[in-house]
């Protein structure tokens, strides 16, 4: 297995593609911390007031009798007033932009991780076609289970290098941009009770990273099975970043109006909205988002492994 | 010997796609130490024979066993035994030729670095191996392709039209390469192929296949002699109008005539005759330089057999 996975990384790693990716996702990371920096709001000396501005905005909102809040804006920001306070109570900045905030902003390029990988997966199989190396990769003493499994695997590894880098370097150039010095600070949020709490910066990048990766995975896997089963890239990428783009969206629209929209995929791949206490229906819960992800994970794993190692090799 | 497991054996192995039958009940045996042909026009079920016995496309009915081992019971131990090449050998270009030996390599237990230098250096690639393959010539490729097929010492070396696109250098360099892999480390050799001038001198049998059904499986030597049909044959003999005088008593009312070329008598007689003929030539003192045989080559007797062969 762990030869196959070896074979597997060389054939991605010994394209040039496959730098390209890397090199763009680090020259993207680069140009935004250059425009960050430029269109940065100059630190604000007397931030208390400002803040203090802040709360006394929302009350105003809040108390509005004439136009009356939904419950959950109404939620939302009575939620920011008590975190604005809590800033108060705690001397933090929150307006300060510091080289964690650059990395905890830069993970919503985790979206280009999920298309550069989809890429991948979309062609780890069905290049072997195009190429016609399929042919001399399964007569060899090992099961098409095993090629499978690694493939999958191997593609998942380019996923993690790609976020490693991601990672190490967004907090690499926010510190040299932004500056080191803002380790301790906390990221301060309030639960679905109010109560308000403060977390680690790395903690809550790490967080963001993990939600995130829900979408990916699945993106990535679609893209995977419709590589194992029809067997060609083009479809397979263009169809799997077709889903991601839209994916939401379609939920969006339908999710108002129908129960049964709670099933579709996209309806449960942002499991962050638990945390913040804002099921898109209120019938939906983290262990029912939970259940929904890996009953669809199972499927298209299925559906691609037997397509794989089942069907003739003909072509 | 003769008690040995055949290297590869066929029973009953029939495909079928939908309500089509590509291949059907096909039985034979291959020793080991034997090169054997699949002959066939194109889209006669020589390929999907092939694909078949190296796990490629599922069997619909009957069995393939390799060295006594069911390929699609035992799919891994029997492939342990199976090297090949479908088709064309077509590498990863990306990737050099060695790293291409490397990758499958990797997929077979015990080959080392060594087998790979070993490999690389019989089939004379050493000079080129660290080159990417895309820089390779088809010739070139086609020898890395042998070569990733012999990387695991297998007992079965199946080639699917090896000499496709192989200049006559190349194609008698392969010839010779099987002849001795069959000979020197007793590997069975399977090729196919519609260059029937090439399996003659290839192969110890063949079996000629049309429409996915097994015409017959006979020995080239049984092929050639147990033909009994009267062929052109060239004398190629000095004064030929006087030879033409001594011949003619000899047959009776076949055509002998002087090569309208000049270039000797050519004579309508049967294999057996020919030694006849000659011996009558050579006892009334004329000098005999050769004896040609114009037609009824293999090919001949392929076309005559597949009835002129046209694709269903």
């Amino acid at each position: 297995m762990f030869n196959l996975i070896a074979n597997e990384n060389m054939k991605i790693y010994r394209r040039p593609r496959t730098w390209i990716m890397v090199g763009v996702l680090l020259v993207i990371l680069a140009v935004v911390a250059a425009l960050t920096n430029h269109f940065q709001v100059p630190p604000q000396a007397d931030w208390h007031s400002s803040v203090q501005q802040d709360i006394k905005e929302s009350e105003k909102t809040l108390a509005d009798a004439e136009n009356p809040l939904p419950e959950r804006v109404r939620h939302q920001i009575e939620a920011n007033i008590k975190v604005d306070q809590y800033y108060l109570e705690h001397d933090i900045n929150p307006n300060a932009y510091t080289g964690w905030s650059f990395s905890k902003d830069s993970s919503q390029l985790i979206i280009l991780i999920t298309i550069f990988t989809a890429i991948v997966a979309g062609d780890i199989v069905a290049s072997e076609f195009t190429w016609g190396t399929i042919k001399l990769l399964l007569i060899r003493p090992v099961s098409r289970s095993k090629i499978y499994v690694a493939k999958y695997i191997a593609t998942l590894l380019f996923a993690l290098l790609l976020l490693v880098f991601l990672f190490v370097w967004s907090y690499l150039i926010g510190g040299i941009v932004f500056g080191f010095d803002s380790l301790n600070m906390p990221y301060v949020y309030a639960d679905v009770d109010g109560a308000v709490h403060q977390m680690s910066m790395v903690g809550y990048v790490l967080q963001t990273y993990g939600y995130q990766l829900v979408d990916l995975l699945m993106i990535v896997t679609i893209s995977f099975m419709i590589s194992a089963s029809f067997r060609s890239s083009s479809f397979a990428i263009g169809l799997s970043l077709f889903v991601l783009f839209t994916g939401k969206v379609i939920v969006g629209e339908l999710i108002g109006h129908f129960e049964w929209a709670k099933y579709i995929l996209f309806a449960n791949t942002d499991l962050q909205l638990y945390q913040l206490g804002q099921p898109l229906l209120p019938s939906m819960t983290l262990g029912f988002s939970v259940t929904v992800l890996v009953v669809y994970f199972l499927l298209f794993q299925a559906v691609a492994w037997w397509m794989f190692t089942k069907r003739d090799v003909a072509a | 010997m003769t008690t040995q497991t055949p290297a590869i054996q066929l029973r009953n192995l029939t495909k079928r796609i939908g309500r089509k039958t590509i291949v059907e009940d096909l039985n034979f045996e291959i020793p080991r130490g034997e090169v054997f042909g699949l002959l066939g026009p194109n889209g006669a079920g020589k390929t999907t024979t092939i694909r078949m016995i190296v796990g490629l496309i599922k069997i619909s009915q009957g069995q393939v066993l390799i060295n006594g081992i069911d390929v699609e019971k035992n799919f891994e131990q029997a492939l342990r035994h199976i090297g090949a090449i479908v088709e064309n050998p077509e590498m990863y270009k990306f990737l050099s030729g060695y790293d291409n030996l490397v990758h499958f390599g990797r997929m077979v237990p015990g080959v080392t670095r060594e087998r790979i230098d070993e490999v690389v250096k019989l089939i004379g690639l050493e000079n080129r191996i660290h080159d990417k393959v895309k820089t390779y010539s088809l010739g070139m490729r086609q020898r890395l392709g042998l070569a990733q097929a012999l990387l695991h010492r297998p007992s079965v070396l199946i080639l699917d039209e090896p000499t496709n696109g192989l200049d006559p250098a190349g194609i008698r360099e392969l010839r010779d390469h099987l002849r001795n892999l069959a000979a020197e480390e007793n590997i069975a050799v399977v090729v196919s192929s519609h260059l029937l001038s090439e399996m003659e001198l290839m192969c110890d049998r063949v079996a000629i296949i049309q429409h996915g059904k097994l015409v017959s499986v006979k020995t080239i030597r049984e092929l050639i002699q147990e033909d009994t049909e009267v062929r052109p044959v060239l004398f190629d003999v000095e004064r030929a109008e006087e030879a033409q005088q001594v011949l003619a008593p000899l047959l009776q009312g076949q055509v002998c005539e002087v090569a309208a070329d000049g270039s000797g008598l050519l004579v309508q007689a049967t294999r057996e005759q020919v030694p006849t003929l000659n011996a009558a030539l050579v006892g009334a003192g004329f000098n005999v330089y050769g004896i040609r045989t114009v037609a009824k080559s293999l090919e001949d007797k392929f076309l005559e057999m597949t009835g002129g062969g046209g694709i269903v």
